[in-house]
C-alpha cells in the first residue's frame, strides 16, 4: 500500500517534481557560474549558501503546494480516505517524499560544491561534516517548515508574513535573535568558511524546530477528520484578498510604529567626567592631560549649568529635563559652540573651548537647546518661537532690570502696529528684526508680564508653555490645537493675550518717552 | 454608457475601500510616530516606496481588470447587452484609471494637509505648479503602470511570469546600460520638479511613458476585441494534451526561478575567472597559522610568502591581543578578487591573489591587511560584519592602519597620509560622516573609509593607547549591546561600554587631519581642484574639466549610477565623452578626480549637478 501510495505521488505530480529538479539544477547552474558570486563570496560553498537561502525555500513552497494544498482543496484526499490506510500514514508518506526530494537535491548540490572547491579551499574532513550536517539539518527544518505552511492553505501568505517579521524583529521577542538561532544560524554568514567551530546549540535547536513543525503540520492534517486543512485549503474570495493584503500592511505599519516607539537608547556616560552637584550636568575635557585651567574651567561651567537647569527645572515645573554633557575642545574657536549630535533621547551634548568661549552665551545656548531637546523641536514651531526667545534671554537676567541696549534693540525690533498676529507670525518678526532683536524684544514682553501680573503669573505660563510634558505623536499636536497659547495665557494669566499685548506695547512706548 | 460605467465601479469597490484603508493606515501611522504639524525633511527612500506600492496597486488592479470577465464567464453576460466591446474597453480602463488617481489625490490630499498644517510665516508659498507638475507625473505613472498591467494581464496564469520577465528585464537593460532605457525609468517620472524658475516638467520621460502607454493599450484593446469563445477554443486547442501541459509546469517553475535568477545573473559583471585546470594545477601548503592553496605555476612566490605569513599573523594577533583562530586561516592564492581589491576576506579565509606585478613584500602587506579583517571579524563575533554601513571605515581603517604601521613602507604609510589631507581639503569628511558609508559614498567617496578610517584608528590609538583597538572589537561580541544603534551612536555606545572617550578620540582625529593639512601643504596644493563645463554635441554629453596649475595625473569622473558610481576616465585631450543615450534624464550628477600612479584610488572633487536640459 505504501509503495502504492509512493507510486501514486510520483505519478501524480510527476511534472512538477521534475520542474522543482530543473530549477534547482537551473539555480545553482546560475549561482555557480555567476562570477560576482564567486567573487564576492571566493568559495562554491558560499553559492551553495545562496541556492539554501533562495532556490531551496522556493522549491520547498512549490512541492508542499502540491503535495498537500492541491490535495485538500480538490478534496482528492478524500478518495485516499476511502483506502484501508490510517490517515497518518498517508500525511507520513507525503512528508517523506517531500523531504527525500529536498535531501536529495541538498546533496547533490553539496557534492557539485564539493568537487568545485577544489583549488580553492582546504577541503578537511572535520569541515566537510561540519558543512554536511549544516546543510542536512537545515534541509530538514525548511522541509517540516514548508510541510506544515502547506497545511495553512490560503492563509499561508499571511502566515509567511507573520513569521518574516518575527524572524526579522527581535523586538518581537524582546531580546531574542532569531537570525543568529536555529537554522538561520546554520546558514548564516559563516557556513561557507567556518571550519572549526561545532554550532551544536544551533543544531539542536534546529532539529526541535524540525519537529515542532512536524507536530503542527501533523495536528493540521490529523485533527477534526482533516476538516481544518479541507477548509482553510479553499480559495480566497476578492474581498478576503483585500483583507489580508490590509491586514499585512497594517501589521507592518503597527511593528515599525512599535519598534520607533520602543527604541531603546544606550545611556550615555563621558568617561572620567566631571559631575555637576546639582542637575544632570557632565562634562569632559576631550585633550590629551587637560590643564589645571581646564580642569578648573571646565567644573566651574559644569557647576554652573547644573545650577541653571537644577533651578530651571524647579522653576518650569518640569518632571525631568535632558541630561547635559559638555565636552571641552581645544581645537575650537572662542565663538563656536556646537551641537554633539547625539540621540534626543540620550539628551543634549555641547562641544565648545570652555577656557576660551562666553560663558553666559554658553549657558543661553544651552538654556535654548535643552528646551528643544525636551520638547523634540515643537518649541521651534512659531506659535511657541516667542516664549521661547523671550525665556533665553530672560532666564539669565531675571534678577537684573532689562539693560538699555536690550530695550532699544526690542524697539527696533517691534514691528508696527504690534499685535497678537504678530506673535503668531514670530519668525517673520525674527526674519526681519533678526535673532537679537527678536530676543531682545521678547525678553522686554516677559519682563513686562513679571511686573504687571506678579511672578507667579509668569511662571505659571512659561510652565504651561515649556514646561509641560510632551508626548511624540499627534497627542502634542492636539494639545496645540486644544489650547492655543493665547488660552494659555488667559488661563495662567487671567488676562487676554491681546490685552497684555497692547500693554507690552505701551510699556515700550513708556520706555522710549522716559527716555 | 453610464449604467457600464457604474458597473464598473461596483466591481472595483472592494479596491477602492482597500486603497482607503491603505491610506488611513499610513496616516494613522504617521500620527503615531511625529508630529504632523512639523515638516521633517524627506526621507530618500521615499519615491522609491511611491513606486513599489503603486507598481504592486497597479499590477493587482490590471491583473483582472480586463480578463477577469471572461474568467469569471460574465463576459457572455455584456455581450447580450448592445455595447461595442470597445466601449466596455474604454468603460474598465477609465474605470481602473479612476480608481488609481483616487489613491493619487488622496495621497496628495493628505500630503497637502500636512504641510498647511506645518507651514509658519515663513515658510515657502506652496508651488501649485510644482504640485501640478507632481501630480501630472504621478498620474502619467498610474497610465504607464495599469496600461503594462493590463497587457501582461492577457498572459492569464503566465502573469506573474510574464511581469517578471518585464520588470527584471526592463533592470537588466538599464544596468547593462542599453541606450535610452533610461527614458523608460518609471522612477525619473516621481523626481523633484523643483521649483520657481527651477521648476523641472520631465517631459522627456513623460512622453516615453504616455507612448508605451498607447501602444500597451493598444495591444490590450485589440487582444481584449479578441477575448471570447473563439480564443478560448484556439487557447483550448493549445493547452489540450501532454505537451501543453509539461509547457505549463515548466512556466511555473520559471516564475521564481525568473525573478531570483535574474537577481543574480544580473549582477554577473565582476572580472573573476573560475579556477581551471583540475586538481593537479593547485598545491596546498600547511603553517602554524594558515592552510595555503595555490596555483603550482606560483610556487615560488607563493612559497616565500608562506614563509612570511605565520610572522605577519602574529604581529596582527599580538597587536590585538587575539587568540589565534581554532583550526587555520585558509589563504588561497589562486583565486581572483574584484576588480578594485588587492585581496579579500570571508571570515577566517583570506584570498591574495598572486599579482605578478607585486613584490612578496607587498604581498605580505596584503596578507596582513586581510589577516587583519580576519581578527576584526573574530574578536567582534562577526558583528562588525553585519553593521557594515556603520563599521566600513573601521574594518579597512584598521587594517589599513596596521598594514601601514607593520607592513609598508615609510613612503606608503605617508603616501596614505597624503590621501586623506589632500581629500579634507577639498571639504572636511567629519567623523560622523565616515561612520555612514551610504551617506559617505553618496557625499563624497567610499574610498576615503581606507585613509580616514586608519586616521580615525591612528587617533584612537594616540588617546587610548595599543590595547584600545582589541578593547573596542571585543565590545561587538556582547550580544544584542549594539543591535538598534546605527552611525555615530552605535560608536558612542561601542567606546562608551570599553571605557574610551569618543569625543576625545574624535577631537584627535580633527586635530591629526589638521596637522596633516599643514605638514602636507606642498603636496595638497600640488593638486588642483578641478571645475567643469558641459556640452551637448549631438548624441554625447561632453565634459570639459578645467583646473589652474600642472595636471597631477589622468582626470577621471566617478558619475552617479543605478547601482554603483560609474568610472569613466577622459580622453586623450582631457575631455570626457558620455552617451548622451546612458543618461537621458534632466540633469548629470558627477565628481571629478585625478588618478595618480602612486595611489590606489583616484582623489576626487566634489560631487556637482548639471542640468541637461
Amino acid at each position: 500500500m505504501i509503495s502504492g501510495l509512493i507510486e501514486k505521488e510520483l505519478r501524480q505530480h510527476k511534472m512538477l517534481l521534475s520542474c522543482v529538479l530543473l530549477l534547482l539544477a537551473a539555480g545553482l547552474t546560475m549561482i555557480l557560474e555567476n562570477r560576482l558570486v564567486q567573487t564576492v563570496f571566493g568559495s562554491p560553498f558560499g553559492a551553495l549558501r545562496l541556492l539554501l537561502l533562495t532556490m531551496l525555500p522556493l522549491a520547498g513552497l512549490m512541492l508542499s503546494h502540491a503535495l498537500v494544498v492541491t490535495e485538500f482543496r480538490n478534496r482528492t484526499q478524500l478518495f485516499l480516505e476511502g483506502l484501508p490506510l490510517p490517515r497518518w500514514r498517508m500525511i507520513a508518506i507525503k512528508y517523506a517524499l517531500g523531504l527525500l526530494l529536498m535531501l536529495g537535491t541538498a546533496a547533490l548540490t553539496l557534492a557539485m560544491a564539493w568537487q568545485r572547491s577544489r583549488g580553492h579551499d582546504a577541503l578537511t574532513p572535520r569541515f566537510t561534516v561540519l558543512i554536511g550536517l549544516r546543510c542536512l539539518i537545515y534541509v530538514w527544518f525548511l522541509w517540516s517548515l514548508c510541510f506544515a505552511h502547506g497545511f495553512m492553505g490560503r492563509y499561508r501568505i499571511f502566515f509567511g508574513t507573520l513569521a518574516i517579521i518575527a524572524i526579522l524583529t527581535p523586538m518581537v521577542f524582546g531580546s531574542v535573535n532569531l537570525r543568529e538561532l536555529g537554522p538561520f544560524g546554520l546558514v548564516g554568514d559563516r557556513f561557507a568558511y567556518e571550519r572549526f567551530v561545532f554550532p551544536s546549540t544551533q543544531l539542536w535547536v534546529s532539529a526541535g524546530y524540525a519537529i515542532f513543525w512536524m507536530a503542527v503540520a501533523g495536528t493540521l492534517g490529523l485533527s477534526r477528520d482533516a476538516t481544518i486543512a479541507a477548509s482553510l485549503a479553499q480559495r480566497m474570495s476578492l474581498q478576503e484578498k483585500f483583507v489580508v493584503i490590509f491586514s499585512i500592511f497594517t501589521l507592518l505599519l503597527g511593528y515599525i510604529t512599535h519598534h520607533q516607539r520602543t527604541e531603546k537608547v544606550v545611556p550615555l556616560h563621558l568617561p572620567g567626567a566631571v559631575e555637576a552637584a546639582r542637575g544632570q550636568v557632565t562634562g569632559s575635557a576631550a585633550v590629551d592631560h587637560p590643564t589645571g585651567k581646564e580642569e578648573a574651567v571646565l567644573k566651574s561651567i559644569v557647576e554652573r549649568l547644573g545650577y541653571e537647569m537644577a533651578e530651571m527645572g524647579e522653576y518650569l515645573g518640569c518632571r525631568s529635563l535632558p541630561a547635559v554633557f559638555v565636552v571641552h575642545r581645544r581645537d575650537l574657536d572662542a565663538g563656536i559652540i556646537e551641537d554633539g549630535k547625539i540621540e534626543k533621547e540620550q539628551g543634549l551634548m555641547v562641544r565648545a573651548n570652555l577656557v576660551k568661549v562666553d560663558r553666559e552665551e554658553l549657558v543661553r545656548w544651552v538654556v535654548r537647546e535643552v528646551l528643544l531637546v525636551k520638547s523634540y523641536g515643537r518649541l521651534n514651531l512659531e506659535r511657541h518661537a516667542w516664549v521661547l526667545d523671550g525665556f533665553e534671554q530672560w532666564w539669565l537676567g531675571r534678577h537684573q532690570p532689562v539693560s538699555v541696549e536690550v530695550r532699544r534693540a526690542a524697539r527696533s525690533a517691534m514691528p508696527e502696529g504690534f499685535s497678537t498676529r504678530d506673535l503668531e507670525r514670530w519668525l517673520t518678526v525674527r526674519r526681519d528684526a533678526g535673532p537679537d532683536g527678536a530676543r531682545a524684544l521678547a525678553r522686554v514682553g516677559l519682563e513686562t508680564l513679571e511686573v504687571r501680573y506678579g511672578e507667579p503669573a509668569c511662571r505659571k505660563f512659561l510652565a504651561a508653555v515649556l514646561g509641560r510634558e510632551i508626548q511624540k505623536d499627534v497627542r502634542a499636536c492636539w494639545q496645540d490645537l486644544r489650547t492655543p497659547n493665547a488660552l494659555r495665557f488667559s488661563q495662567t494669566v487671567g488676562v487676554e493675550l491681546s490685552a497684555f499685548v497692547a500693554e507690552w506695547r505701551e510699556t515700550m512706548r513708556a520706555a522710549e518717552a522716559r527716555r | 454608457m453610464s449604467e457600464l460605467w457604474k458597473k464598473e465601479l461596483r466591481a472595483l469597490l472592494p479596491m477602492v475601500c482597500l486603497i482607503a484603508a491603505l491610506q488611513a493606515a499610513s496616516f494613522v501611522y504617521a500620527l503615531m510616530t511625529g508630529f504632523v504639524d512639523m515638516t521633517e525633511p524627506k526621507e530618500e527612500s521615499a519615491e522609491i516606496g511611491i513606486l513599489i506600492y503603486r507598481g504592486l496597486l497597479a499590477f493587482l488592479l490590471g491583473s483582472s481588470l480586463l480578463v477577469g470577465e471572461s474568467n469569471d464567464g460574465t463576459l457572455r453576460f455584456l455581450h447580450a447587452l448592445p455595447i461595442s466591446r470597445t466601449r466596455i474597453f474604454l468603460a474598465k480602463i477609465a474605470a481602473g484609471l479612476l480608481v488609481l488617481e483616487l489613491d493619487i489625490a488622496l495621497d496628495f490630499a493628505l500630503g497637502l494637509l500636512t504641510t498647511f498644517a506645518g507651514m509658519q510665516s515663513t515658510s515657502e508659498p506652496i508651488s501649485w505648479a510644482a504640485e501640478g507638475v507632481s501630480f501630472c507625473m504621478q498620474s502619467v505613472l498610474a497610465v504607464y503602470l495599469l496600461s503594462i498591467a493590463a497587457v501582461l494581464s492577457f498572459t492569464r496564469r503566465w502573469y506573474p511570469l510574464a511581469a517578471g520577465f518585464v520588470v527584471w528585464g526592463f533592470l537588466w537593460m538599464r544596468i547593462t546600460g542599453v541606450a535610452w532605457t533610461g527614458l523608460l525609468d518609471p522612477y525619473e517620472l516621481l523626481t523633484d520638479a523643483g521649483e520657481g524658475a527651477g521648476l523641472r516638467f520631465p517631459w522627456r520621460h513623460g512622453a516615453t511613458a504616455l507612448g508605451v502607454s498607447a501602444l500597451c493599450l493598444n495591444v490590450a484593446w485589440g487582444a481584449f476585441q479578441w477575448l471570447g469563445d473563439h480564443a478560448e477554443h484556439a487557447a483550448d486547442r493549445l493547452t489540450r494534451g501532454r505537451l501543453s501541459a509539461a509547457a505549463r509546469t515548466i512556466g511555473v517553475a520559471l516564475l521564481p526561478l525568473v525573478w531570483i535568477g535574474a537577481i543574480i545573473y544580473l549582477f554577473k559583471t565582476a572580472d573573476f575567472q573560475t579556477a581551471r585546470g583540475g586538481e593537479k594545477s593547485f598545491a596546498t601548503k600547511e603553517t602554524r597559522r594558515f592552510d595555503a592553496v595555490f596555483r603550482e605555476k606560483d610556487r615560488e612566490r607563493a612559497t616565500k610568502l608562506i614563509a612570511k605569513a605565520d610572522e605577519i599573523h602574529d604581529q596582527v594577533t599580538a597587536y590585538l591581543r587575539a587568540e589565534p583562530v581554532p583550526g587555520r586561516i585558509v589563504a588561497d592564492l589562486g583565486s581572483r578578487v574584484l576588480a578594485h581589491a588587492a585581496g579579500q576576506t570571508n571570515w577566517t579565509k583570506v584570498r591574495v591573489p598572486l599579482n605578478q606585478d607585486a613584490s612578496v613584500e607587498q604581498l605580505g602587506s596584503v596578507l596582513g591587511h586581510e589577516t587583519v579583517h580576519v581578527y576584526i571579524s573574530q574578536l567582534s563575533a562577526g558583528a562588525m560584519d553585519r553593521n557594515f554601513d556603520s563599521t566600513r571605515f573601521f574594518h579597512e581603517g584598521l587594517a589599513t592602519f596596521l598594514e601601514m604601521k607593520f607592513f609598508a613602507t615609510p613612503a606608503k604609510a605617508r603616501q596614505m597620509r597624503q590621501f586623506a589631507a589632500a581629500s579634507v581639503a577639498r571639504k572636511n569628511v567629519p567623523v560622523e560622516l565616515l561612520m555612514r558609508n551610504e551617506l559617505l559614498r553618496r557625499e563624497r567617496d567610499a574610498n576615503l573609509a581606507y585613509p580616514l578610517g586608519m586616521m580615525f584608528c591612528r587617533a584612537l590609538e594616540k588617546v587610548h593607547g595599543e590595547q584600545a583597538a582589541g578593547d573596542l572589537l571585543r565590545v561587538w561580541s556582547r550580544p544584542n549591546l549594539l543591535e538598534t544603534l546605527r552611525g555615530p551612536s552605535l560608536w558612542r555606545a561601542a567606546m562608551q561600554a570599553c571605557g574610551q572617550d569618543f569625543d576625545r578620540v574624535m577631537a584627535e582625529y580633527d586635530a591629526d587631519l589638521d596637522r596633516a593639512l599643514v605638514e602636507e601643504a606642498a603636496f595638497v596644493g600640488s593638486i588642483p581642484h578641478l571645475e567643469a563645463r558641459l556640452e551637448l554635441v549631438g548624441s554625447e554629453i561632453i565634459v570639459h574639466p578645467h583646473y589652474e596649475g600642472e595636471a597631477p595625473g589622468k582626470l577621471v569622473c566617478m558619475l552617479e549610477g543605478n547601482v554603483e558610481p560609474e568610472i569613466v576616465l577622459a580622453q586623450p585631450d582631457g575631455t570626457i565623452h558620455l552617451k548622451r543615450s546612458q543618461y537621458p534624464g534632466n540633469k548629470l550628477r558627477f565628481a571629478l578626480g585625478w588618478v595618480m600612479k602612486e595611489f590606489p584610488w583616484p582623489i576626487y572633487d566634489l560631487w556637482r549637478e548639471h542640468d541637461l536640459e
